[in-house]
């Protein structure tokens, strides 16, 4: 009776895990460099590709919901056990069903109630606050987690504003001219990206490194925030929703100068104020050269909801 | 090779850097086709790239349209193999990436083709070679032709004399394209 109860576990189990990956599917539903997807049916080639979990995910759920397929195994074996009784048949209905009930209310508990910080709390944390002193000893980590989030808030508002000269003093040099042409391409259909409404909902620094001339911070955060594209002429939705949060999850990498002194400009010899890269006021040549500020080197979703 | 064999002998690789410039060069180049601006991406992309994107664009000026590669997002790089030889390293990279695939007719706007709802996944193998004797890219850019201070990441194109910045002699550039 024993080992044939925990036979049946065993496969309501291992249902449950193959069952998993299809809770956790997420449905897809526009942002600065197009993370967010809009398609409304979410098909399933684009929502299962390049947006779905790291390789982390499955290992923070355990239960899954599960079909009842144990019938079999009972019939099969139970020949000569039904000959004796039918009440340890029935008991072992009974448990299955508790299981069954037990292992739903788990998903849903696990998708509606507690769905991300679990989640998040298995795969990202922070980096000890020695190693971010040794690297940039005037922050710490919490300070910077602000810092950095309200960098990549004002991004995403210069981005909906079309605002170059913020998208410039905010990005890496690369990152200023991948966006100033995706906005090219946003004006020429003759829309506006609307991003609004940021609300921070968790933020880990993951990483923290040193270049040749820069210092490198890596940020794991989610947020929640409105996304969605209008027609400028007459401010209709044409994609996304303004009336639903989009719940995005994304690895940021900051950089920072590793020194702030004054720097020469190479031809004439004037001072120049560090951007990532800018012209010489003075003679007009254009000199590449780390920022004294934090400017978002590379934004890569890793979630959405 | 690996990754640390490379960078015993170029100590100015750096794969995250690395990472992000094929990142956007690769953005910016099938943006310049959308926008008809090939001459922006010019120096960062061998010939036979070059030709590919011309290709691109020329097929759709030929029925009117504008070839779109809309909200282009890309979902995940990866290095697949490095190699040298006497003159070059060559790195292959898979690229993934996302994007509306569809033609607009120029006069009207309009969709004639392809799909404007829905993002498909489209998966590019690139090459990408620097030449072994390099020089170093020093902080302020000068055109060759005339020695006016050029931004490359603008236009490879002097904005004086119309030369085109070599990157080659200095850095990565994208010199295969296959989609996959």
């Amino acid at each position: 009776m024993k080992k044939r109860f925990l036979k049946i576990l065993k496969y309501i189990w291992l249902i449950g895990i193959l069952c998993l990956p299809f809770a956790y599917s997420t449905h897809m539903k526009a942002d600065s460099g197009w993370d967010t997807d809009y398609s409304s049916s979410g098909s399933s080639s684009s929502s299962s590709s390049g947006s779905g979990w790291s390789s982390g995910s499955s290992s923070s759920g355990s239960s899954g919901s599960s079909s009842s397929s144990s019938h079999d195994s009972d019939r099969d074996s139970s020949h000569s056990y039904r000959g004796s009784s039918s009440s340890d048949g029935d008991e072992v209905a009974i448990c299955v069903l508790f299981l069954i009930i037990f292992a739903v209310a788990y998903i849903l508990m696990k998708l509606f109630i507690y769905p991300a910080s679990s989640q998040n709390k298995v795969l990202y944390e922070d980096i000890d606050e020695e190693k971010l002193k040794a690297l940039l000893p005037e922050y710490s980590i919490e300070q910077l987690k602000d810092i950095l989030f309200n960098k990549f808030v004002n991004i995403q508002e210069a981005w909906t504003n079309f605002d170059y000269p913020k998208l410039r003093e905010l990005c890496s040099d690369d990152l200023y001219h991948t966006y100033q042409s995706q906005l090219e391409v946003l004006k020429m259909k003759e829309s506006q990206n609307m991003m609004h409404h940021f609300k921070l909902v968790s933020a880990y620094l993951t990483d923290v490194s040193c270049e040749q001339d820069s210092v490198d911070v890596e940020m794991v955060l989610r947020t929640t925030f409105y996304d969605y594209i209008v027609d400028i002429h007459d401010g209709s939705v044409t994609r996304g929703s303004d009336t639903e949060k989009v719940d995005n999850q994304y690895r940021l990498q900051f950089r920072i100068a590793k020194k702030s002194e004054e720097i020469k400009c190479p031809n004439c010899g004037a001072k120049i104020t560090a951007v990532s890269s800018t012209e010489c006021e003075y003679c007009g040549t254009t000199i590449v050269i780390e920022s004294s500020d934090f400017v978002l080197v590379n934004k890569n979703k890793i979630r959405q909801r | 090779m690996t990754i640390e064999e490379l960078n015993n002998i170029d100590q100015t690789f750096d794969e995250s850097q690395f990472i992000s410039k094929v990142y956007h060069i690769f953005v910016q180049l099938l943006h310049s086709i959308m926008l008809d601006q090939l001459q922006n991406v010019k120096h960062a992309v061998g010939d036979e790239v070059y030709g590919w994107a011309e290709d691109q664009l020329n097929q759709a000026k030929e029925d009117h349209c504008r070839q779109m590669y809309d909200e282009l997002n890309v979902s995940d790089t990866k290095i697949t193999g490095i190699d040298m030889n006497d003159e070059l390293f060559t790195i292959d990279v898979l690229l993934k990436s996302k994007y509306m695939d569809y033609k607009m007719d120029l006069n009207s706007g309009k969709v004639v083709s392809g799909n404007q709802n829905h993002r498909i996944q489209v998966n590019y193998l690139l090459r990408w070679t620097k030449k072994v004797d390099a020089h170093v890219q020093k902080m302020a850019r000068k055109c060759p032709g005339c020695g006016a201070p050029i931004n490359i990441n603008v236009s490879g194109q002097c904005q004086y004399c119309g030369t085109i910045y070599n990157l080659e002699d200095y850095d990565w550039i994208l010199t295969r394209l296959e989609i996959c």
